[in-house]
């Protein structure tokens, strides 16, 4: 019969994605990255249309061959965790000042992303990750570990960030993308 | 001796009254129907009226009809819809029905309406298939205070009831569709169901969600409409309801662990969920069979893996996959409803580059195509009723051309109206046609529900897609938002553990029973088209409209709300220069054809 493998702590999950992150910060190309979505997309995201509010969604477009060697990517950094683990990558708002965007995701882990939303604020964790180039571990949270890796570029500048996500050993059970 | 304290009066089912009695505007003037109650109804069928009960205190109703006809009697909830700056609006939908001898009071402590003076209720006569042509009486009677025992008020309201000689036909002639979105959103609407099923842990948590799933399929299927719940979201995530377990991977992927699956599928698709009604509604009025079409897990991630997209081993996940899912219906023998290939997602949430469901980007049929191909080398000589589903919007046109000769099923957005010619010859090929949009709100004029089933119709479409039917609102009772995605509404506060109907509801099922009427007799006469045309003559909605100026010169691409000087949201905007009252010709051509049946 085959043993059931032990549940990982929030730490040793932390750890883990700690890990994973490193060689996101590595691997993840920023440069591949800011191909991805059409300047269009960009404009609806920065300047919605007061008016009709789902205009912005319509708009968006995306380069099918960088989003899908980044989506392969993220898919493959996230097998590294050994356990279950959502990736995402988000990049800031081109002329919105501490905004960011969720360009690519993967699954139904996610700590940040609202859905059908096109933008939002920087949280503070992922402002310091782009700021100081560094991995960093989000503060602690009911339902999900999550730690960011930052995205450079081949001019050496963050571009972006990928988030890691697992669901927290005691977290309440979480939806597929309906909810 | 002194006057009752109760009066009861009936209305047409196109009017609407508030509690205190007052008809409501936007549906014209009322039409009291006199007494006796004078109906008509075909066998198989339903005749409908609104019941206004006036007076003061408790009292109970019942009804007896004879000629082995049923009276189904639904107490109407007034919805409280809060205006600001303004006093509260109160207007009847859900419909929560009476059992027999039900202690009833007025005003209503429930309901909760300051100065209420009446109560509605909506009565629906069933006319069983077998029943004798002719006339049959009946009553509504009331009994108030001491009379609930004796020697109290009683007030009788006779019924005349005209049984057709025309017989219904099981399948409706057009399929009006109550979409909804996987199962998270039951254990809020049912707490309680829930709460008891609680000690069976996992198991009984998609037990319970099957089985309130089912009562959504057999309360739409006895209002002549057709459910649809799409299990897997915009990731490609889904829960275990909707899909057998995987294992393995690349030439090794295996489908296993139906038991979910088969027990939320299975009694759809082999007719036995039919064979019982839902919690407190009347026993089902149709014999059992298989429903329209489901949907199904496939989705770019299920079953096989995205990170093998345009690699060898997302042809052999999926082409694998999918031969080991066709080929368990078909050893179940689950042929007779529509199985839907079908892909919901969006670019606009990020996990996908294509749109699955109404893309707006031409490059995105490429990735269609390629699906197709999957699709078509896995189940091309299946015994399964399998359709390729497209949701088609922005690129409809195009799709078409590109997408088309693939057992099409083509649900289409509003822009349908500016491609007759090019829907007309889809048809021709033998693909199916729906189109897609919503339910009119509550404030709406009780007519406005019609609208899209005679858009239907009239265009020979197939069906109409509402797209999301079961979510009525945070508090669609005491705070309500109109509940445009949710005519069928949550029982439980009325220890219901199962949906309810509404007026809304009826008044679908009651026009869809017209056109069957129409469309089943002169399709057996060979004067589809001509009756079909003659009647569009009479009702004034535009059918047919030329595209605007912008989407003449512009390509799909670069369309917007703004360009196009028109919302494509699938939100219902109900015609206000329609006469409340403009199905009548339409009520009164099917009655009259039903009379000439032999």
């Amino acid at each position: 019969m085959a043993r059931r493998r032990p549940t990982p702590t929030p730490k040793q999950m932390t750890a883990a994605l700690l890990d994973a992150a490193q060689v996101a910060a590595v691997m993840v190309d920023g440069d591949l990255a800011g191909r991805i979505v059409s300047e269009r997309s960009w404009r609806y995201i920065r300047t919605p249309n007061p008016k009709y509010r789902f205009m912005t969604g319509d708009y968006y477009d995306v380069d099918h061959a960088s989003f899908l060697l980044m989506k392969k990517t993220l898919l493959r950094l996230g097998r590294l965790a050994g356990f279950p683990c959502g990736t995402s990558l988000w990049l800031p708002v081109p002329g919105a000042k501490g905004q960011v965007s969720c360009v690519v995701q993967n699954g139904k882990l996610h700590r940040y992303y609202r859905f059908g939303a096109s933008n939002q604020p920087t949280p503070p964790e992922m402002a310091r990750c782009l700021k100081t180039g560094r991995v960093v571990a989000a503060p602690a949270d009911r339902d999900y570990v999550t730690v960011l890796a930052p995205v450079r570029d081949s001019l050496g500048d963050v571009v972006g960030v990928v988030e890691l996500c697992a669901a927290s050993p005691g977290s309440r059970a979480l939806a597929p993308a309906w909810s | 001796m002194a006057s009752p304290r109760f009066a009861m009066s009936a209305f047409g089912e196109w009017t609407a009254h508030d509690p205190r009695g007052n008809p409501r505007a936007v549906d014209g003037r009322p039409e009291p129907l006199g007494s006796p109650v004078g109906l008509s109804a075909p066998r198989g069928g339903y005749a409908s009226f609104r019941l206004v009960v006036r007076g003061r205190g408790r009292y109970r109703l019942s009804a007896r009809i004879g000629g082995g006809l049923a009276v189904d009697l639904y107490r109407a909830w007034y919805h409280r819809f809060r205006k600001s700056g303004q006093p509260d609006e109160y207007w009847p939908d859900a419909l929560v029905p009476v059992a027999p001898g039900a202690a009833l009071e007025l005003p209503d402590r429930d309901n909760r309406v300051p100065g209420q003076k009446v109560q509605e209720f909506w009565v629906d006569v069933f006319v069983p298939a077998g029943a004798r042509p002719g006339e049959v009486a009946g009553k509504i009677a009331l009994r108030a205070g001491a009379a609930a025992g004796a020697g109290g008020d009683s007030v009788e309201l006779p019924i005349r009831v005209e049984v057709l000689p025309a017989r219904l036909p099981d399948e409706p002639a057009v399929a009006m569709d109550n979409n909804s979105y996987g199962c998270r959103w039951l254990p809020g609407m049912y707490p309680r169901r829930f709460s008891a099923a609680r000690g069976g842990g996992e198991l009984a948590f998609w037990r319970t969600s099957i089985e309130l799933l089912h009562h959504y399929h057999r309360i739409s299927r006895e209002h002549r409409t057709v459910f649809h719940n799409l299990g897997y979201g915009h990731s490609g995530q889904m829960d275990p309801i909707y899909a057998p377990r995987l294992s393995g991977s690349g030439r090794r992927l295996e489908l296993g662990g139906w038991g979910l699956f088969d027990a939320h599928h299975g009694p759809l698709l082999d007719g036995r969920a039919f064979r019982r009604a839902a919690p407190g509604l009347p026993a089902p009025r149709q014999a059992p069979r298989p429903v329209w079409g489901v949907y199904t897990p496939i989705n770019p991630d299920w079953p096989a893996d995205y990170l093998w997209w345009k690699e060898p081993g997302y042809r052999a996940e999926f082409v694998g996959g999918l031969r080991q899912f066709d080929a368990h219906l078909a050893a179940k023998g689950w042929t007779a409803s529509r199985i839907e290939f079908f892909f919901n997602h969006k670019k606009r949430y990020r996990w996908y580059e294509w749109d699955g469901d109404e893309q707006k980007y031409a490059k995105d049929n490429a990735l269609h195509q390629a699906m197709i191909d999957l699709w078509e080398e896995a189940t091309g000589r299946s015994r399964v009723r399998w359709v390729y589903r497209a949701d088609a919007s922005w690129q409809m046109k195009r799709q078409f051309e590109e997408l088309g000769g693939h057992r099409n099923f083509w649900v289409c957005g509003g822009f349908v109206s500016w491609y007759r010619r090019e829907i007309a010859a889809v048809l021709r090929r033998g693909e199916e046609v729906w189109w897609y949009g919503g339910y009119p709100p509550i404030g709406a004029a009780s007519s406005a529900v019609l609208q899209n089933l005679w858009r239907t119709w009239a265009r020979g479409l197939g069906g109409f897609c509402h797209w999301l039917a079961v979510s009525p609102g945070a508090d669609p009772w005491f705070d309500c938002n109109g509940a445009a995605t949710g005519p069928i509404y949550p029982g439980e506060r009325f220890g219901i553990p199962g949906p309810l109907p509404s007026i809304r509801l009826k008044v679908l099922r009651n026009g869809i029973q017209d056109i069957d009427l129409l469309d089943s007799i002169a399709r057996r006469r060979g004067r589809l088209e001509a009756v079909r045309r003659g009647l569009v003559r009479k009702v004034p909605i535009v059918l047919w409209e030329e595209p605007p100026a912008a989407a003449r010169r512009l390509p799909p691409e670069d369309w917007d709300s703004e360009n196009l000087a028109t919302e494509h949201e699938p939100v219902m905007e109900a015609l206000r220069s329609l006469a409340p009252d403009w199905w009548r010709v339409v009520r009164e051509s099917a009655l009259a054809t039903a009379r000439e049946v032999r």
